[in-house]
C-alpha cells in the first residue's frame, strides 16, 4: 500500500477526530439583556439615556478584550429588553444602525436575540410586528454577523443546540391572561420541547420562572414573573427535568442584591423546584432606571456551557468597580485590625507585616503606620499583658456563666426547687421515683449498738411505710414522693482484674459517684444499747439539705427509741409543714 | 374535738395536701394509723384501743392537724353507738369545710349513721350516700371510683333494709308485692353491681374486700327477708341457711365484721332457732366491740326466746337505744312492772305517735283483759 493510500486511509479517522474535538469544546457566550436600545429618550431620564448609550460599548469592549485575551466567544445573545414597547416603531429602521453599532464591532460571529416582556405585547400573544420588524432590521445592519431569532430559530452551537423561550407573555398580566394565552404558550413550549428533543440544549429563557424581587412587597401569589396556566407550567417543569436541557440562561430581574444573580434563591417567596433551581442563571441587567435610593445592580455574563452540562458563568458588573478585586493584602490589613481589638498585639504585628508587601500604596502605608503601633503597643504592655489579666479577658464570661449557675444551684437548694419540680407528674414520669438511700450507719464510738440500731431502724421504716399504704382505697395519704431504701451493708462488687485493670476499684469509684450525686443519708450512732444516740444528715451532692439528732438534746433514749425516732423523722419530712 | 379546719387547707405534701405540725404530730397519726390497720385486718379490740388513744392524743395536742381528727373520725365509727356522735360531728365539719376530703367524709358521715341504727339516721344515712355519689360524679380516679363502689353496695343495704327487710314480721300474705316485685328487682340490682365490680380492675385489693364484704351482706339481707316471706318451714329454714351462707363469705372477705356476725346471730335466733351458733356469734362480736348495743339487743332476743325474761330485760335495757329493743323492754316489763311498761311505750308514743304496737300497747294497758280469777263473783 502506497503512502498515499495509507492517508486516504487515515484522513476520514483524522477529521472525525477533528470533528469529535470540535463537538467536545464547550460553548462561550456572552448573555446581554435590557440594553434598552430603542427605548425612547422621553421615557428617560437623561442619566438613563447616557447609560444606555454607553452601557452596550463598555459590554462589547469588555467581551473584545476576553476575546484578544485568547478566550473566544462563539456567540452573543440579548435576551430582551430592547424597549421596544417604549420606542417610536416608525423611527426603528434609521436608529438601529446607529444604535447596534457597538454590535458590529463585537469580536463575535454571531448575535442572536430574543424579545423580552418590554418588546412585546402579553395581551397580542407572542406574534408581534414590531419586534419582527425590529429582528429583520438588526439582520441588516449586522450583516457581518450571523444574526438570529432564537424564537423561531434553534442554531447548533459546537453540537449543542441553543434554543429560545419565549417568555414575554408569560407575566400574562398577573394572571389575567393565562387562560387566552394558555394554547399560544403551549405551543411555544412544544416548539421548545422538539427543539431540544435528543440534543444537548441550552435555552434562553428572557423572563424567569422565578419571584421579580421588586414585587415581593405584594405577597406570594405576586410576586411571581410568570403567570402562566397550570398545563403550560407543567409542560415546562417536564422540559427542565430532561437531562438534554443543560443550563436556562434567564434575565429581565432587577435587584440591588448580588443574591439574585448567583442562584441563592432564599430571597424567593415562591421556592423554585429542585431541576430549576439546578438549571437556572440570571444575568442581571445591562440597564435599569436609576430612580431609586439603592441603585439596581448592572452588568452581563459570560457564560461556557461543557457537554457534560458542567457550567460556568462569570458576570462582570457595571461599573466595573463594583466586581473589582479588594487591594492586594488588604485582609491582612483586617486580620491585623481584629487581632488588635482583641489585644493580642503580636498577631497583629505579624498581620500587618505582612500586608507591607501589598502592592497597593494605601495598604503599605496603612500597614506600616498601624505595624508602629502594634509593636509599640505589645511593649507598653499594661496589666492587661499579664498572664492573669489574659486569662481573666479570655474567660471572663465563662467564669461569669459559672459563677451564675452556681448561685442559681444555690438558690435552687434553698428553695427546694428540685423536690418542688419533682411533684410535677411530667417531671416524675420523666425521671421516675427519687431515692433516698440511707447508708449503712457508722460507729461514732468502740461499743455502739450499730448492727441494732440498723435493725430497728430498717424496721421501724418498713412499719411507716406499711401504716402509710394505700387506705380502704382512698388514697387520702401517699407514701410520699420518695422512695427511702433501708440502710445496706455496702456494695457487692466482684473482685476482677481485666488487663492488669482492678475492676472493683473502677466500680468503686463510680459507685461513689452515682452516691454522691444521689440523695442519701448518713448516720453516726453514739453511746451503747442502752442510752444511744444518733445523728443523721441527708445529703444531695454536697449540698446539706437536712440533719437530725435522736433523741433530741436534752432527753434520752434506747436504740430501739432513738431508730424509731430517727426513721419519724426521716418518713415524716415530706408529711410535716 | 374539732377546731376550725380551714386555716390548714394551704398545707401540702401528703394527697390532698394535708401535713403535720411536726415529727411528734407525725408519729402520733401513724402509731394511730397502725392501731386502726391491726384492728381492720385482725378485729382485735387492742388495735382499735391503740387507734384510738393515739389519735385522740394527736388531735388534742395538734388542733389544726386534718387527718388525725379525719381518722379518728373513722375509729369513732368502728367504736359503734357511743362513738357516733363524735364521728358525725368530724366528718360534718370536714365535708363541709374541707372540699378535697368531702367526698370519703360523706361516706363516713354515712357510716356513722348506720352504726346509729334508728329509722331516722338510717334515712340520714341514704341522703349523705347520695351525695356522696353526686360528689364522686363520674370521675374514673381510682380513688373515686372505689368510693362510689362503696357508697353504692351501702346504698343498697339501706334498700333493702327498709324496703324489705323491715316488713319482715308483717303477715305474709301482705308481703306479696314485696315478694313479687321489691325482691327480684333488688336481686338484679345486687347482680348488676357485682357485673360493674367485676369488671372494674382498678380497685385495689382491700377496698374490693370490703366492698364483697358489704355485697355479701346485702345477699343474706335479702335472702333473710326471703325466708321470712316463705309460708313453708322447711323452705323458710333452707333460705336461712342461704342467708347464713351469705354472711359467712361476707365474713371471708372481712374477718370477724360485726354487721355479717350480728346479722349472722339474727338468723340463727329468729329463723332457725339454733341458739348455740347464735351464741358463738354474738361471744365474737362481743370479742370485737365490747358493749356494742345491737348484740345486746340479740342477746334480749335470745333469752327472751330461752325464757330467761330477766336477762331478756337487762339486755334490752342496755340497747334502750334501739326502737325494737325498747319496745321489747317495754313488753317485758308490762309482765311485773306495768308503770315502766307505760313510760317506756309512752316514750315510744311522744316519738312515734302512729307507732301501731304503741297505740296497741297503750290499749292494752288501759284496758287489761280481766283473768278468770279476777272476772270471778266473790264468794259470799
Amino acid at each position: 500500500m502506497s503512502s498515499a493510500s495509507k492517508m486516504a486511509g487515515i484522513l476520514p479517522l483524522l477529521g472525525l477526530l477533528a470533528c469529535s474535538q470540535l463537538t467536545a469544546q464547550p460553548v462561550r457566550f456572552a448573555q446581554l439583556n435590557d440594553p434598552a436600545l430603542l427605548k425612547s429618550p422621553r421615557r428617560q431620564t437623561p442619566s438613563e439615556w447616557l447609560e444606555a448609550q454607553y452601557a452596550l460599548a463598555c459590554a462589547v469592549e469588555v467581551i473584545n478584550r476576553s476575546v484578544r485575551s485568547g478566550k473566544k466567544l462563539d456567540f452573543i445573545v440579548i435576551t430582551g429588553g430592547f424597549g421596544l414597547k417604549d420606542g417610536d416603531p416608525a423611527s426603528v429602521a434609521q436608529l438601529i444602525p446607529e444604535r447596534v453599532r457597538a454590535l458590529s464591532a463585537a469580536m463575535v460571529p454571531a448575535v442572536y436575540v430574543l424579545p423580552g416582556e418590554d418588546d412585546l405585547e402579553a395581551t397580542g400573544g407572542i406574534d408581534n410586528k414590531s419586534y419582527e420588524d425590529f429582528v429583520s432590521h438588526l439582520k441588516q445592519a449586522l450583516q457581518d454577523k450571523d444574526v438570529r431569532d432564537l424564537a423561531t430559530d434553534s442554531p447548533a452551537v459546537l453540537g449543542i443546540q441553543i434554543v429560545g423561550l419565549n417568555s414575554a407573555s408569560f407575566g400574562n398580566d398577573g394572571g389575567k391572561l393565562a387562560q387566552s394565552n394558555r394554547e399560544a404558550e403551549l405551543r411555544e413550549m412544544d416548539r421548545l420541547r422538539r427543539a431540544t428533543a435528543g440534543r444537548p440544549s441550552i435555552v434562553f429563557v428572557p423572563v424567569p420562572d422565578l419571584d421579580d424581587p421588586t414585587l415581593l412587597k405584594l405577597g406570594k401569589s405576586a410576586a411571581g414573573s410568570w403567570h402562566i396556566d397550570d398545563t403550560v407550567r407543567l409542560a415546562w417543569n417536564g422540559l427542565l427535568d430532561q437531562s438534554e436541557i443543560l443550563a436556562v440562561f434567564s434575565g429581565h430581574l432587577r435587584s440591588s442584591t448580588r443574591g439574585v444573580y448567583s442562584r441563592d434563591y432564599s430571597w424567593t417567596l415562591n421556592q423554585p423546584g429542585p431541576a430549576a433551581a439546578l438549571k437556572t442563571w440570571v444575568c442581571p441587567p445591562l440597564t435599569a432606571p436609576s430612580a431609586r435610593p439603592e441603585p439596581f445592580l448592572r452588568g452581563f455574563c459570560i457564560g461556557t456551557v461543557a457537554h457534560s452540562g458542567e457550567v460556568s458563568v462569570a458576570t462582570n458588573w457595571f461599573p466595573p468597580a463594583v466586581g473589582t478585586e479588594p487591594a492586594d493584602k488588604n485582609d491582612k490589613l483586617a486580620e491585623g485590625n481584629a487581632y488588635e481589638k482583641d489585644k493580642d498585639y503580636d498577631r497583629a504585628s505579624a498581620a500587618y507585616q505582612q500586608a507591607l508587601s501589598s502592592n497597593d500604596d494605601w495598604i503599605r502605608g496603612q500597614a506600616e503606620s498601624r505595624f508602629e503601633r502594634a509593636v509599640k503597643l505589645a511593649k507598653d504592655r499594661t496589666w492587661e499583658g499579664t498572664l492573669l489579666a489574659q486569662f481573666w479577658l479570655r474567660w471572663w464570661r465563662d467564669i461569669l456563666i459559672g459563677c451564675l449557675l452556681a448561685v442559681l444551684l444555690l438558690l435552687a437548694s434553698r428553695f427546694d426547687v428540685l423536690r418542688r419540680l419533682l411533684k410535677v407528674k411530667a417531671v416524675r414520669t420523666m425521671i421516675g421515683t427519687p431515692e433516698i438511700t440511707i447508708t449503712p450507719p457508722q460507729k461514732g464510738n468502740e461499743g455502739a449498738a450499730v448492727d441494732e440500731f440498723t435493725v430497728q431502724l430498717t424496721l421501724a421504716l418498713e412499719d411507716i411505710q406499711s401504716a402509710l399504704g394505700p387506705d380502704r382505697g382512698w388514697q387520702i395519704l401517699a407514701a410520699g414522693d420518695s422512695k427511702v431504701s433501708a440502710p445496706g451493708t455496702g456494695e457487692g462488687l466482684p473482685e476482677l482484674k481485666i488487663g492488669g485493670v482492678d475492676i472493683k476499684t473502677v466500680l468503686a469509684w463510680l459507685a461513689a459517684i452515682r452516691n454522691l450525686l444521689r440523695r442519701r443519708i448518713e448516720i453516726q450512732v453514739w453511746g451503747a444499747s442502752a442510752r444511744t444516740q444518733a445523728y443523721a444528715v441527708q445529703r444531695l451532692g454536697w449540698i446539706e439539705e437536712a440533719h437530725w439528732a435522736t433523741p433530741p438534746p436534752g432527753s434520752s433514749a434506747d436504740v430501739v427509741e432513738a431508730a424509731q425516732q430517727l426513721a419519724y423523722c426521716i418518713m415524716g419530712q415530706e408529711y410535716i409543714r | 374535738m374539732t377546731p376550725e379546719l380551714a386555716g390548714n387547707l394551704e398545707s401540702r405534701g401528703v394527697k390532698g395536701n394535708f401535713k403535720f405540725t411536726d415529727t411528734a404530730s407525725f408519729r402520733l397519726f401513724v402509731e394511730g394509723m397502725k392501731g386502726l390497720r391491726t384492728y381492720e385486718q385482725s378485729a382485735e379490740l387492742e388495735g382499735l384501743r391503740t387507734a384510738e388513744t393515739k389519735l385522740t392524743k394527736c388531735v388534742a395536742q395538734y388542733p389544726r392537724d386534718i387527718l388525725p381528727q379525719f381518722y379518728l373520725g373513722v375509729v369513732k365509727v368502728f367504736r359503734g353507738y357511743d362513738g357516733v356522735g363524735d364521728a358525725v360531728r368530724v366528718f360534718g365539719t370536714i365535708a363541709r369545710d374541707v372540699p378535697e376530703l368531702r367526698a370519703p367524709a360523706m361516706y363516713n358521715l354515712a357510716s356513722a349513721y348506720i352504726e346509729r341504727y334508728t329509722p331516722e339516721s338510717l334515712d340520714l344515712a341514704r341522703d349523705w350516700l347520695k351525695k356522696c355519689i353526686a360528689e364522686v360524679g363520674e370521675d374514673k380516679s381510682v380513688d373515686r371510683l372505689t368510693l362510689r363502689f362503696q357508697a353504692e353496695v351501702v346504698l343498697l343495704f339501706y334498700e333493702i333494709r327498709q324496703r324489705l327487710w323491715v316488713k319482715r314480721d308483717n303477715p305474709q300474705d301482705a308481703l306479696k308485692a314485696e315478694v313479687d316485685h321489691i325482691v327480684p328487682d333488688l336481686d338484679r340490682k345486687l347482680n348488676e353491681f357485682l357485673e360493674k365490680l367485676n369488671a372494674t380492675s382498678k380497685i385495689p385489693a382491700a377496698a374490693r374486700a370490703d366492698i364483697m364484704a358489704d355485697y355479701w351482706n346485702d345477699r343474706g339481707l335479702l335472702d333473710e327477708f326471703r325466708a321470712w316471706s316463705v309460708p313453708g318451714e322447711n323452705e323458710k329454714r333452707a333460705l336461712a341457711r342461704t342467708s347464713i351462707q351469705s354472711y359467712e363469705e361476707s365474713l371471708k372477705w372481712k374477718l370477724n365484721w360485726i354487721p355479717s356476725k350480728s346479722n349472722m346471730a339474727r338468723v340463727n335466733i329468729d329463723l332457725l332457732d339454733d341458739f348455740v351458733s347464735a351464741d358463738k356469734c354474738l361471744q365474737e362480736v362481743e370479742h370485737a366491740r365490747p358493749g356494742d348495743d345491737y348484740a345486746a339487743y340479740l342477746w334480749g332476743r335470745l333469752n327472751e326466746k330461752t325464757g330467761d325474761s330477766a336477762a331478756a330485760t337487762s339486755y334490752y335495757e342496755k340497747a334502750i337505744h334501739i326502737p325494737e329493743a325498747k319496745k321489747n323492754l317495754a313488753r317485758l316489763y308490762e309482765k311485773d312492772r306495768r308503770e315502766d311498761a307505760i313510760g317506756v311505750w309512752s316514750k315510744i308514743l311522744a316519738k312515734h305517735p302512729d307507732d301501731k304496737d304503741a297505740l296497741a300497747a297503750q290499749a292494752r294497758l288501759s284496758f287489761p283483759t280481766p283473768t278468770p280469777a279476777s272476772g270471778a263473783q266473790p264468794k259470799v
